[in-house]
């Protein structure tokens, strides 16, 4: 009996050692260790959850999913939705009532599609949204194209009225995309989508940059967080060298784990390649702009568009009167 | 004695279960008994384990329904509720809600008997204090010694002054100390023209206490009559006519 | 059936309820675990309250479950095995009498606790900031409670159909939970089975009772208000099925031996 005790404690200390080691760096929470790779289920189970809350609570079952799926409609989860992509790939999962269950059984769970998102713009209680997404990005809410405030304005809701109902509250789903985050630290699609709300619709820059570098310590060369945390540099923090040099190294990080893959993530390349582009056309590096913007043009989906914006960037830099 | 007078009849009952035996679909556990009991009576009902005392008892108290025959409590057939308004019953083996006090038992079966409540307390504190249960009346009844519970027992029994009580060995377990104040109690209802029907194994008790006697063997009745008939007609004590009754034969 | 009986019946069950440690234990792990995750900090936001009231409502689900199912499951083995049935039904009680007062006795202790649960889920989620909706609060807690007589209805009838206390607890939590997390679902699964299974599963998904109509946790979480018309058809629901259960279970425990 004492062998049996001391060889089942060694082996599970000897188990800790190995993850910690597979994992490339020490591995600190206790659910990790304790659930072992069943972990990833749960990370899914609940960055789906953060999709759920993204819904208010509208969500297809995997009944639903599944009945959506045999007929060919694609996927009626629509995890697009809580990545910022608003309706990538939605597909419309509850349709008229199919018998008496159905219908009364709506009037006790929320049966109306709606997105955290767009309800966090109705300030004023009225149901009407009073401005789209992008005001939040610049704080501008009556279009004159000057910041009506600071961005800690949002934080203290300095609005006149406040928001009509605790469901379009959006930071409830960031405790999910935590608790995903802390049993799948490899799941980059987590620190990617958390940042994004957490910095474009909740001014919480600082917040959003200490996610990603949690991301960046458990998955060093990641393209897309270092592009992440480029963007945060460049749009929030206004630091263009430094966004600058994490836009290279991601593009860097990219080259290294895409490349050669059978089929490379060209969405996020020309994310990057957009982006510093966009960086040096607004130093005035022309050249370097339109390289990258050439470089984009090859792997867009939209040639002539690229070609248009190129054309404009090479116009900027012609001295006036030059024709 | 006036019809008017009956407590208890049994007119040919039967009762039959269905016998787990391998061969026997049913046994019959009472057979064409047929029973009188009047008011004001102390009746004995004997019988060696498994003759149909409890079974029978189990009849009247609509524990149980009656394969054949008829039953009646007060001229009402026992299959009603209302038939048990004017009983008090003591089981056999006393178990009561652990989670109450004396107190809150006998409140509970008051208030079953929708007795008003003012009556309800003074009731409580007489029968806790005849059954000298009155320094453990706010303790739980898991707290209780057996002769506690079998106090509280019959202290429920009591509860609803009832004019016919049904005893299932009402001494059992108890020490001599105990079974003589049960004894005190049976005469005491007595002497209020209470009528009490109780099965015991203690004959010597049953001899002193009961007007008449019933005793069954194999679920039928042997002999029914008072005690002093039966003692003057068999010419010896009532251990022995019992010992007659279900065929003991002395070894010689 | 006498309502003076039931009464009195009810008032013991209530009584052992609240003598027992079930649900103190159940409250207060409740409490603690409510506590522990209400201290966790999410990228610095205080006012973030969903998820607690997620977890709170679940727990407080698992709770009552476990004392609704429990308490009534034991009821009348427990009489029959302490013999306390006898003097019960030696008094001028009947059958029916006992089989309705424990049903009431099991769903007033019941509702006495999902009081208790909802105030102190409305005291954290205002603790937190959030808003509490008092009129969706009461009628949640009203379905919950309705949904619960159903429950407490189905774990008296097993008591007198299962020879085993720990078996009818088993089935029930498994009917309970399965009902709540697919019960919804039989008819649309029914559509993608063969005959004769599809007929069978259709008939199922029209007769079991729908716990799901009384779940108004997802609205309770995202903020969506309760109409009082459907609450109060869904009541008239659970009474139905409370009233075949309880029938059932009388049907079953007249005949049934008392030892």
């Amino acid at each position: 009996m004492l062998l049996l005790v001391a060889a089942f404690s060694l082996s599970t200390r000897l188990l800790t050692v190995e993850l910690q080691q597979a994992a490339g760096a020490p591995t600190k929470s206790m659910l990790v260790l304790l659930l072992g790779d069943s972990r990833r289920l749960f990370a899914n189970h609940f960055f789906i959850k953060a999709d759920e809350y993204f819904h208010a609570g509208y969500y297809p079952s995997i009944f639903d999913q599944a009945a959506v799926a045999q007929k060919g409609g694609g996927s009626a989860v629509a995890t697009g939705a809580v990545t910022g992509d608003a309706h990538a790939g939605e597909v419309e999962w509850m349709h008229g009532p199919k018998d008496w269950i159905d219908r009364f059984s709506r009037n006790f769970f929320p049966s109306e599609h709606v997105h955290l998102d767009a309800a966090d713009h109705d300030h004023d209680g009225d149901g009407v949204q009073d401005h789209g997404a992008e005001a939040h990005d610049n704080h501008d809410h009556d279009g004159d194209g000057k910041a009506d405030h600071a961005a800690t304005a949002h934080d203290d809701h300095d609005h006149a009225v406040q928001p009509a109902s605790e469901g379009s509250q959006l930071r409830e789903i960031l405790p999910w995309l935590r608790i995903a985050a802390e049993l799948d630290p490899n799941r980059i699609e987590t620190y990617v989508t958390g940042s994004y709300w957490l910095r474009k619709r909740m001014d919480r820059v600082a917040e959003a940059e200490e996610f990603l570098r949690d991301g960046l310590r458990a998955n060093p060369k990641s393209c897309a967080l270092t592009y992440e945390l480029a963007r945060i540099y460049d749009e929030h923090h206004h630091n263009v060298a430094r966004a600058r040099n994490l836009y290279q190294l991601a593009l860097r990080y990219w080259e290294a784990s895409e490349r050669l893959a059978p089929e490379p993530d060209h969405f996020i390349l020309s994310q990057m390649l957009a982006q510093l582009a966009m960086l040096e056309r607004r130093e005035g590096q022309t050249q370097r702009a339109v390289f990258l913007l050439r470089e984009l043009k090859k792997i867009s989906p939209n040639p002539d568009g690229v070609e248009k914006l190129i054309q404009e960037v090479l116009a900027e830099a012609k001295p006036p009167g030059n024709p | 004695m006036p019809a008017n007078d009956l407590v208890i009849q049994l007119e040919q009952l039967r009762v039959e279960y269905r016998s787990k035996e391998l061969g026997q679909q049913t046994k019959l556990a009472v057979n064409d008994l047929s029973l009188k009991v009047h008011a004001g009576q102390v009746f004995g009902f004997l019988g060696p384990n498994g003759a149909g005392k409890t079974t029978t008892m189990n009849v009247l108290l609509g524990f149980v329904n009656p394969s054949g025959g008829s039953a009646s409590i007060f001229g009402v057939d026992v299959r009603q509720p209302i038939a048990r308004q004017r009983i008090g019953y003591l089981p056999e083996l006393t178990y009561y809600y652990k989670f109450l006090t004396a107190e809150e038992l006998l409140r509970f079966y008051a208030k079953i008997f929708k007795i008003p409540k003012a009556e309800t307390e003074q009731r409580i504190d007489r029968i806790l204090k005849l059954v000298e249960l009155e320094h453990a009346r706010k303790r739980q009844i898991r707290t209780y010694s057996k002769g506690m519970q079998q106090r509280a027992g019959l202290a429920q029994a009591l509860i609803n002054d009832p004019d016919l009580l049904i005893l299932d060995e009402p001494t059992s377990g108890l020490d001599p100390l105990g079974r003589m104040k049960v004894r005190d109690i049976i005469k005491r209802l007595k002497n209020d023209g209470k009528t009490v029907f109780f099965s015991s194994h203690e004959l010597g008790e049953v001899e002193s206490i009961c007007d008449r006697v019933a005793i069954l063997h194999q679920g039928e009745l042997k002999v029914e009559g008072s005690v002093e008939e039966l003692k003057r007609q068999h010419q010896t004590h009532l251990e022995a006519i019992f010992l007659k009754v279900v065929g003991y034969q002395e070894a010689a | 059936m006498n309502a003076n009986n039931v009464l009195a019946i009810s008032s013991i069950v209530i009584k052992e309820l609240y003598r027992r440690k079930d649900f103190y234990v159940l409250f207060i792990l409740t409490v603690l675990i409510t506590a522990l995750a209400g201290s966790a900090n999410f990228f610095n936001d205080a006012r973030i309250v969903g998820w607690l009231k997620e977890l709170s409502l679940t727990l407080i689900w698992l709770a009552s479950l476990v004392i609704a199912i429990n308490t009534a499951a034991r009821q009348i083995p427990a009489e029959r095995e302490s013999r306390t049935i006898f003097p019960l039904l030696a008094k001028p009680v009947t059958r029916a009498d006992v089989i309705v007062g424990k049903f009431l006795g099991c769903w007033l202790a019941c509702g006495l606790a999902l009081v208790v649960f909802y105030v102190f889920f409305g005291i954290v989620v205002s603790t937190k900031g959030g808003s509490v909706w008092v009129a969706d609060y009461v009628l949640a807690l009203w379905l919950h409670w309705m949904m619960l007589a159903m429950v407490i209805a189905l774990s008296l009838l097993g008591s007198l159909l299962f020879t085993s206390v720990a078996a009818n607890v088993t089935i029930c939590f498994v009917i309970v939970v399965g009902i709540l997390f697919v019960g919804f679902h039989l008819g649309k699964v029914a559509q993608q089975q063969a005959e004769p299974v599809q007929s069978i599963m259709l008939v199922l998904y029209n007769v079991v009772p729908q716990f799901g109509f009384f779940d108004t946790r997802q609205k309770l979480i995202h903020g969506s208000h309760l109409a009082l018309v459907p609450v109060l058809l869904a009541t008239l629901y659970a009474w139905a099925y409370a009233a075949v259960f309880l029938g059932g279970g009388w049907l079953a425990f007249r005949r049934k031996a008392l030892n």
